[in-house]
């Protein structure tokens, strides 16, 4: 049986002093004021650099069925925590919290995939930063 | 010891000694601290498999080459050669390697029409090619392919020396290279076995074995010199086709949307 | 002592015998010691690194690069840097670091980012601060391919402009230092056999670097580079006047200092100089490959078409 490991401690401390510039455009293509929570079943994940994507069928509120398109991590990042090809197999439903993408289409970049036994990949929000360490947001 | 017999002494040393002959090591190559063969330095071939992997003629961009495939003919099933064809009608917007600049995989990124260098260590060698500033890391520290892992565009390759050749086994492909720009393709299925061997200084014989089940009918070979860049002070410089396409399909574009 | 050796020798000989343990003692004390000093940072044993046969450092393996950015004060406020953090979908960190509190707490207290000037403010041509800010304000959305941030073309990174989330690994030859980025697969091969930097028309992404050893620090000398890299958010590029100069230096098993000065004669009037460190990575860390134009559909996504007809 595959291991999903959790982000430690130990690797929190390790996030100090990362230059702020890699987030590959996220501000030219996704929008910060839309965000977006889908609950839905994953049809498929692309192991891609320099983004994964994971695909998830969600039902509208009419019942329609939309292929929604998420983007994450490297799978570089995704290998080291311990993520396999087959962990997150086609049916898994999951929650993806995200930010839309401004074409309008049904793609958003992931902030958080919550999976059914309630471990989360990708926690959002800022870097946390040793005290001492040189804050490099300008 | 009377003339004869020392005749007959030198006779037989010469004959015992004859398989030890042919099959000793190339004389005077360089070696790492190891003692392995040191391939480190810059490196080109000058077939023109990347065009083609069979014979083929000159054309327009297209250098002429006698093929590098043992037998002559890719092995292809029938379903895999009719698609083959496909793409060399449609070669020139759909060779990820040409019309996009994707990483040429294995074996194409040996024999793609740039110098590439070796930089040697015993756990570790790696190969820098100036096209698109590829790269693969072949560890040869004795571990084996990683479980699970998805797919790489040049896939993942484990190395071990077999007296002075270096074995290497390739795996994890990316099924969307192709292996030339004339459309010869491959499944997730590819699994190819390099063979390095210094045959002087200045020479590498490159060979490459090829096993597909999805798309071949059997093991194929291709094999070719590489030939070492001798020029003072030689590096290989930059090929960035990834930024030179991107300024011929975009420079002029409009962005959609935006606030 | 007993009467059994009562001869003058015998007594001078019993003398050396005890002088020589108490000497033995004070020495089997005194290395006793020496690793308790060593904790406490206050030894004259100087930590020495391995070395690699033709004498130098052995810096060789996996690393994770920390605070080596240009993140200047009086930064203008763009888009851009406004999502800097914010809403950073992934880890900051992909497990490669150090892997003790201990040796996190070490990187914790070293000199990050810029360090001269010391107050962060850079020294710019005015013209050129001008032009930047200017370019900055076509980025977000971007006006054309030319405004799109490097990072999202895949261009290959410079020296600041890759995502250092990613590993490095080190590997040194009899005639070269190379540092290979896990971001963009681009390999520095830094040649230390005495050559020169090539012709001035020569002109690459990540520069042409020779390097030669001071002592048992590295010092890589960096010109040729082209003006199509960038330094950070709000230093989208730089110009083709760039010279750099950085210096390694092995400073305990889990740390390489490293400094990098920056001249740009055509933005700014003073040199740069910026800290960071090579902290050790994970045992058993690879170098994986990340094929960044293959997978990346920002361009399709900002331009609304792809270039690649075959998938």
């Amino acid at each position: 049986m595959r291991t999903l490991w959790v982000i430690t401690a130990a690797a929190a401390l390790l996030a100090l002093a990362v230059p702020a510039v890699a987030h590959h455009s996220f501000a030219a293509e996704f929008d910060a004021d839309r965000p977006v929570t889908v609950k839905g079943t994953v049809t498929k994940m692309d192991w891609v650099n320099p983004h994964s994507w994971i695909y998830v069928d969600v039902k509208d509120e009419s019942g329609k069925v939309v292929n929604w398109r998420f983007e994450m991590g490297p799978p570089n990042a995704l290998l080291r925590m311990g993520w396999r090809k087959d962990s997150v197999p086609a049916g898994t439903p999951v929650e993806i919290q995200g930010f839309r993408a401004k074409s309008g289409e049904p793609v958003a970049n992931a902030k958080q995939v919550k999976l059914p036994d309630g471990r989360e990949l990708f926690s959002g929000g800022s870097a946390p930063v040793l005290p001492g360490a040189q804050e490099t947001k300008p | 010891m009377s003339k004869r017999a020392v005749m007959s002494v030198a006779f037989w040393s010469f004959l015992l000694a004859l398989p030890a002959w042919a099959q000793a090591p190339a004389r005077g190559i360089p070696r790492a601290a190891d003692g392995k063969p040191d391939f480190s330095g810059v490196w080109q071939v000058l077939s023109t498999a990347a065009w083609d992997l069979e014979d083929h003629n000159g054309a327009l961009g297209v250098h002429a080459g006698q093929g590098v495939v043992e037998g002559g003919a890719i092995p292809y099933q029938p379903s895999a050669l009719a698609k083959k064809k496909e793409n060399f009608q449609r070669r020139d917007t759909n060779d990820p390697a040409e019309a996009a600049c994707y990483l040429p995989g294995v074996p194409r990124a040996t024999y793609m029409p740039f110098p590439f260098e070796i930089i040697q260590n015993p756990k570790l060698i790696t190969m820098s090619y100036e096209f698109d500033h590829a790269r693969r890391s072949i560890f040869t520290d004795g571990t084996p392919h990683p479980d699970g892992f998805p797919d790489f565009w040049v896939g993942d390759s484990r190395g071990r020396w077999e007296g002075d050749t270096l074995v290497v086994d390739v795996t994890n492909l990316d099924e969307r290279t192709w292996l030339d720009h004339a459309g010869n393709h491959h499944s997730d299925a590819l699994h190819v076995v390099e063979r390095y061997t210094m045959t002087d200084p200045d020479h590498i014989l490159y060979e490459a074995t090829l096993e597909d089940s999805k798309v071949f009918t059997r093991p194929w070979k291709i094999s070719m010199p590489l030939y070492r860049r001798t020029e003072k002070n030689v590096r290989i410089l930059e090929y960035e086709c990834v930024q030179y396409i991107q300024e011929q399909k975009y420079g002029n574009a409009k962005p959609l949307g935006g606030k | 002592m007993s009467g059994a050796n009562a001869s003058p020798t015998g007594r001078s000989h019993q003398l050396m015998i005890r002088t020589l343990l108490h000497l033995a003692a004070a020495s089997i004390l005194a290395t006793a010691s020496l690793p308790l000093l060593q904790a406490q940072n206050q030894t004259s044993a100087k930590w020495t690194p391995p070395r690699t046969p033709d004498g130098h450092p052995d810096m060789q393996g996996m690393w994770a690069r920390r605070g080596a950015a240009m993140a200047e004060a009086n930064a203008p406020k763009t888009p851009l840097s406004e999502f800097g953090t914010t809403g950073q979908p992934y880890p900051t960190v992909f497990n490669t670091g150090v892997i003790t509190s201990q040796e996190a707490s070490a990187l914790a207290n070293r000199p990050t980012g810029i360090i001269e000037p010391a107050n962060r403010v850079l020294p710019w041509r005015p013209e050129a601060d001008a032009a930047r800010r200017e370019f900055l304000s076509h980025m977000i959305p971007p006006a054309s391919l030319k405004y799109v941030e490097p990072q999202a073309r895949c261009v290959p990174p410079g020296l600041l402009g890759g995502d250092d989330r990613h590993p490095y690994q080190i590997t040194q030859t009899p005639k070269s230092f190379v540092l290979m980025y896990e971001y963009n697969h681009v390999t520095r091969v830094i040649y230390t056999d005495g050559r020169p930097h090539v012709g001035p028309n020569i002109r690459l992404y990540m520069g042409d670097s020779i390097g030669h050893w001071e002592g048992d620090t590295l010092v890589v000398d960096t010109t040729n580079f082209n003006d199509k890299t960038g330094f950070s958010q709000t230093i989208p590029y730089h110009s083709d006047a760039l010279h750099t100069v950085e210096r390694l230096t092995m400073i305990d098993p889990y740390i390489i200092d490293y400094q990098l000065t920056i001249e740009d004669s055509k933005l700014f009037t003073a040199p740069i100089r910026i800290a960071g460190s090579f902290a050790a990575a994970a045992k058993g860390s690879e170098l994986m490959e990340f094929a960044c134009a293959e997978g990346s559909q920002t361009l399709p996504n900002i331009f609304g078409f792809g270039l690649f007809q075959g998938q």
